[in-house]
């Protein structure tokens, strides 16, 4: 504040000099008065300009609250763990033996419970059917969850590892369960 | 329609103005009558260009994309031409500079890219206040001339970053048109006040005030106003 | 929560003026000088126009204000500025309930307002299953020069004039306990003798006691008329189980909500039907951690019920690692099984969408506590893996169903019609 008000006195006090008699500056005038007065200014507007520019480039608050009154939260679908089996197995998604001792439980049970729950026959027989590989015609889907031989795609995904011949196996066998399901449930619905 | 969020686009309203207004500009950095009409043709296309958005959301997909076509080879052969125009060089140099920085202004609101719009606006505005800066060094234009122009630069930049603004915050499809043509007139009064003090500045012919007591003068009233900006509210509101 | 923020959007006529002035001292163009003014004049832009005031009346009205799922409901909001200055920049961003979509119209509209006068907008939402509350109003004003931005929240506190619930309640049909459907179903399950009915004490006769339960061998020894009197009915208590955990917040769609919120819904109404009948009611529920109230009777406690289960209703998925939560989970079960006493009929509110619903209902089955499962179907079909999922919920409620534990498989677009057991129905 204070130097502002130096600047408008001496300011005013110039402009009063210079009016009344403009020989009284003599005395201020330096040849290369000019290049000093440019020099000086140009110094005061870097150390401004950078004052400004510092305080303008300070991050500003950001808008924390995501909130969108339109817009339900996103929630993950029914089915997103699923997710990862049903890629392309040369994406680069790793499975532990654990897990995939636990996948291909899961699998079996799937299957099983929904083979029992369409055609009704006891639990024996069903995990017969499915170690035989009866209840489907997808050879890979057989052989993932039964005892019959590889066929030759997952024979070639073997000679990669053996994640990738799991993993192609998986895939194969969550589509062929979905398949069976629509199968069963369309032969339902035309035979009320 | 279904269920989406607020599409947090520059508002419609608030970009139109500031591509009025930076045509404007445009306008006042051609130096030729071709110029103009060459400044014309580029507005249009930049009108195009933002109503594509309208009719899109609309659900004319195919007319919405015809529109962002026209409007940009419009926008291009104004670039080009604004190149290729007759003139001297520097005054071809300046009116590229305002034809590109139009350009800037209207991909900034149309958005080409949401988080680039605040730059690609900065980016035009700079080459609008060089442009202006290099019209006044090289060519002889009225005070009227140079003032309309600078204001207006200021002008859109206002417009443009309260259009980005409140679609941040109430998105595209909210009504918007009282709150900028406010803003607006608010902003457009504080460029005439200001023009009009500069211009009874300008033709009060003193008796030679000397330029060093000018500059003081301007330094002191900008740090006055820096102090009073940064230093903060409490000195505002104490008083 | 009002806060009062600079933008300083204005310093940016700093920058110009030292630019057009060292420019215009630079090449000595008076002209480039003199549009410093220019500048100036907009920096001192904010100093001519003070805060905004923000003194606003909200109102908001519903088209229906119980509508039933999937309802489209138009919301109207008004805003009156009642402050004695003109509002030139006002924002208003209306807080629609957090599981609930905007159809049509935008919950954002902007307006100038003079003293006393008003503006006024229009959305609409499609309902889903639930309470739902409306947030707050969010206001944003700024003043003219956008310097200063006022954000503020409106909230009813009481007003009438503001709506802020939505009841969109479940249609809940053909409501029974199981006791009940034993009772008048008039079928006798073989096991009924040892847990349905349990003996308590004997007392002497009463005119209007049933000859049923008099007991005639101690007639026959004593000679006084006794009455065996069964512990009654009315004093089995419900419990309600709901699945909370991390894996059950799952959705249909992204509009939908998750199915927490449906079993929310689903338990609330019935809540309110057994609230309605005196029953003692308790809760359980499993989430991130286990909240137990054991049952009783009496207006507290359904409203801390209530409160319990809305506070679930807009749970949030975080990422955890999923194999704990299902341990603890299962934890929180064996918990429950020491924690209730007593003949107690279980309902579990669980989408069924993985293992633990089906392991849970097993468990209290095998300890021979009857229980319902009320199953909100979240399930779609446009993926594989949503496809196998929903394979895998309809092994789920088959195989529940096969050991005679009643499941409703509730698509949440119907009314939820009571499951009853396939006593001697199916087998």
């Amino acid at each position: 504040m204070l130097i502002a008000f130096v600047l408008v006195t001496t300011a005013f006090l110039i402009t009063g000099i210079d009016a009344i008699d403009p020989s009284l500056l003599e005395i201020l005038h330096h040849p290369q008065e000019g290049i000093y007065l440019v020099m000086g200014f140009l110094l005061i507007a870097f150390f401004s300009g950078s004052i400004l520019l510092t305080v303008y480039l300070i991050p500003e608050k950001a808008d924390v609250d995501g909130y969108e009154p339109e817009v339900t939260p996103q929630i993950p679908h029914a089915g997103a763990d699923v997710e990862p089996l049903t890629k392309n197995p040369f994406l680069g998604y790793r499975i532990t033996d654990d897990e995939q001792e636990a996948i291909r439980t899961r699998l079996r049970d799937a299957v099983l419970t929904m083979i029992q729950r369409h055609t009704g026959i006891e639990t024996d027989d069903a995990s017969t059917r499915v170690r035989r590989g009866d209840w489907t015609e997808n050879a890979t889907a057989a052989w993932f969850l039964g005892e019959t031989p590889p066929p030759r795609s997952v024979r070639l995904y073997a000679r990669i590892s053996d994640g990738h011949a799991f993993q192609h196996g998986a895939r194969q066998t969550v589509h062929e369960i979905v398949a069976y399901e629509q199968r069963h449930e369309s032969q339902r619905g035309h035979a009320p | 329609m279904g269920a989406s969020s607020a599409v947090k686009q520059p508002t419609y309203a608030g970009s139109a103005l500031a591509v009025l207004s930076a045509a404007c500009v445009t306008g006042v950095l051609a130096s030729q009558p071709v110029q103009v009409s060459i400044a014309g043709a580029e507005a249009i296309g930049a009108f195009l260009l933002l109503g594509s958005g309208l009719v899109r959301r609309r659900g004319h997909r195919v007319f919405g994309g015809g529109l962002i076509f026209v409007g940009c080879s419009l926008i291009c052969l104004a670039l080009g031409l604004g190149l290729l125009s007759p003139g001297k060089l520097f005054e071809r140099i300046v009116f590229f500079g305002g034809t590109l920085a139009m350009a800037c202004v209207v991909l900034g609101v149309f958005p080409l890219r949401q988080s680039w719009a605040g730059s690609l606006i900065g980016f035009g505005i700079v080459i609008f206040g060089c442009g202006l800066v290099f019209l006044a060094w090289i060519s002889d234009p009225s005070s009227l001339q140079l003032l309309l122009g600078v204001g207006l630069t200021i002008v859109t930049w206002d417009m443009a970053e309260h259009a980005i603004a409140l679609g941040n915050d109430v998105g595209r499809s909210a009504r918007t048109y009282s709150v900028t043509v406010t803003h607006f007139i608010g902003s457009l009064g504080i460029g005439l006040g200001g023009g009009t003090i500069a211009i009874v500045v300008d033709s009060v012919q003193l008796p030679a005030i000397p330029i060093a007591a000018l500059a003081l003068l301007l330094g002191a009233v900008l740090l006055l106003l820096l102090v009073l900006f940064l230093g903060d509210s409490e000195w505002l509101s104490g008083t | 929560m009002t806060s009062v923020d600079r933008t300083h959007r204005w310093r940016v006529a700093f920058a110009f003026v030292l630019f057009t002035s060292t420019a215009g001292l630079y090449l000595e163009a008076p002209l480039v000088f003199l549009t410093s003014i220019l500048g100036v004049a907009y920096a001192g832009y904010p100093l001519f126009v003070g805060p905004p005031t923000v003194d606003l009346e909200l109102s908001r009205t519903v088209t229906d204000e119980t509508p039933d799922h999937g309802d489209p409901v138009t919301v109207t909001v008004t805003i009156t500025n009642t402050g004695p200055r003109t509002l030139a920049d006002l924002r208003i961003i209306d807080g629609v309930p957090a599981l609930l979509t905007v159809t049509d119209g935008t919950p954002r509209h902007t307006a100038t307002l003079r003293p006393g006068t008003s503006t006024s907008f229009q959305y609409t939402i499609a309902a889903k299953h639930g309470s739902h509350r409306f947030n707050p109003t969010t206001v944003i004003a700024h003043d003219i020069s956008g310097n200063t931005r006022v954000e503020t929240e409106i909230t009813a506190d009481g007003q009438t004039t503001i709506r802020e619930e939505l009841e969109c309640t479940v249609d809940l049909q053909a409501f029974q306990l199981r006791r009940q459907a034993r009772q008048y179903a008039g079928q006798t399950p073989a096991d009924a003798g040892e847990s349905g009915l349990e003996f308590q004490q004997i007392r002497a006769y009463q005119h209007g006691d049933s000859m049923h339960r008099i007991d005639w061998k101690r007639y026959a020894r004593t000679g006084e008329l006794t009455t065996v009197e069964f512990r009654e009915e009315h004093r089995t208590a419900v419990v309600l189980c709901l699945d909370a955990r991390q894996n059950a917040i799952r959705a249909a769609g992204s509009t939908e909500p998750h199915a927490v919120a449906y079993c929310v819904a689903a338990a609330q109404q019935v809540t309110s039907t057994l609230e309605q009948h005196s029953e003692q009611v308790g809760v359980a529920i499993f989430g991130s951690e286990f909240n137990w109230r054991a049952p009783s009777a009496g207006r507290e406690q359904y409203a801390q019920i209530e409160q319990l289960l809305v506070d679930h209703e807009y749970d949030q998925p975080i990422s955890v690692d999923g194999d704990d939560i299902t341990m603890s989970s299962m934890e929180q079960v064996q918990r429950l099984i020491t924690q209730i006493q007593g003949n107690v009929e279980i309902i579990l509110f669980s989408p069924l969408i993985d293992g633990f619903g089906k392991t849970a209902v097993q468990q209290l089955d095998a300890h021979g506590y009857a229980a319902t499962v009320i199953s909100p179907d979240v399930t779609a079909d446009e993926t594989v893996c949503e496809e196998f999922v929903s394979i895998e919920r309809a092994n789920r409620v088959q195989m529940l169903r096969n050991r005679d534990i009643p499941v409703a498989d509730w698509s949440p677009e119907k009314p939820l019609v009571w499951p009853v057991g396939h006593h001697g129905g199916v087998s």
